[in-house]
């Protein structure tokens, strides 16, 4: 086995000059942030920890989380095919079982919200117009007219002078 | 005083005792893997980002690890190996020309990096001039003195060839030094 003077004789031999510059100085000088060495350990330690820290879903029981990225892809591809897939059936039955608004309105037999998103306003006016039972007019002290025209008659009756209707006829 | 390879790697081998081991491990060979990163990228952020990756890899494979007698071979094969492949990749990444990967370590000689004297810039610009492996061969004889045999085995490469490469090297630095080129 070769011996450091063996190669130091070596480097004499190939070259005196550079053997004289290896004498003089061993290493480089070459800078290095103060106590680089004394905190190298913790530094290196530290950066695999990191490296090597498993990047896991919490949420997820232990050894599907590696598959979550595929799992992910899947339910979404599962999702837009049913989406395409289901949506040309739903137009078909929309078109074909939908009843006339006159057959909805005469049988009654849908939702009233159902009715009022697929009206138009004027027709919607005229409707409830129309089935709307004509509310009594109130007089200026609240009292509607039929109920003024019974007090009207109760008084009468109640103040008929019966002489004066002999005398009359 | 430092614990020996083997109480290391055995103490690393068993789950309680990893953490510390691992960190015997850097305070015992920390600084020279540095050295070796150090010296072929000049730069000091760099030679941390490579030590960074070398104890990543030393982390992860120290467990297999079984012939302990030939750690430090084996450490100081994946530092060298890690120095090869930043450079390389930095040639990549910014689609540089090798004589550009050159220019810019020779200015970061000149922009603080070392401060030594003029004799030992001219030192570094000359071994920064090598091709990457032989700049390699250059520091394991001339800086760290490791054996033939030993950077054989870091390098995987013939005793043979070695010489030549170290010699051919030694020879192109002190005509680089001495001005003789």
């Amino acid at each position: 086995m070769e011996t450091n003077k063996d190669i130091h004789d070596e480097l004499e031999g190939l070259s005196p000059e550079l053997s004289r510059i290896r004498k003089m100085q061993e290493k480089p000088s070459f800078t290095v942030p103060e106590n680089y060495f004394e905190n190298m350990p913790a530094q290196m330690q530290e950066y695999v920890r990191n490296k090597t820290r498993k990047r896991t879903l919490a949420w997820l029981p232990n050894g599907i989380s590696q598959w979550a990225p595929a799992l992910t892809i899947l339910l979404v591809a599962i999702g837009v095919s049913f989406y395409f897939l289901s949506r040309p059936e739903t137009d078909q039955v929309a078109t074909t079982t939908s009843p006339s608004m006159d057959t909805l309105l005469a049988n009654n037999s849908v939702q009233e919200e159902v009715v009022l998103d697929e009206l138009d306003e004027d027709f919607l006016v005229e409707s409830l117009a129309m089935a709307e039972p004509v509310k009594p007019v109130k007089s200026n002290n609240g009292q509607s007219k039929a109920e003024a025209q019974e007090e009207i008659e109760d008084y009468i009756l109640d103040n008929f002078d019966e002489s004066l209707l002999t005398e009359e006829l | 005083l430092h614990p020996e390879d083997s109480e290391i790697v055995a103490q690393f081998q068993s789950e309680e005792g990893r953490s510390y081991a691992f960190n015997l491990l850097i305070r015992k060979y920390g600084q020279k893997l540095y050295w070796v990163a150090r010296r072929m990228v000049i730069d000091h952020d760099d030679a941390n980002d490579i030590m960074q990756e070398v104890w990543l890899k030393v982390w992860q494979h120290l467990e297999k690890f079984k012939s302990a007698s030939q750690l430090y071979t084996w450490l100081y094969r994946i530092a060298a190996n890690e120095s090869l492949t930043f450079l390389k990749r930095k040639k990549r990444r910014y689609l540089l020309p090798l004589g550009d990967v050159e220019g810019e370590l020779i200015s970061k000689v000149d922009s603080g990096s070392l401060s030594g004297d003029e004799i030992e810039k001219k030192l570094q610009k000359a071994i920064i001039s090598l091709p990457e492996k032989q700049r390699l061969v250059f520091h394991m004889r001339y800086y760290d003195e490791m054996p033939y045999e030993e950077m054989s085995k870091v390098l995987d490469t013939s005793v043979g060839a070695l010489k030549a490469s170290y010699h051919h090297a030694a020879k192109k630095v002190e005509e680089f030094v001495t001005g003789k080129d």
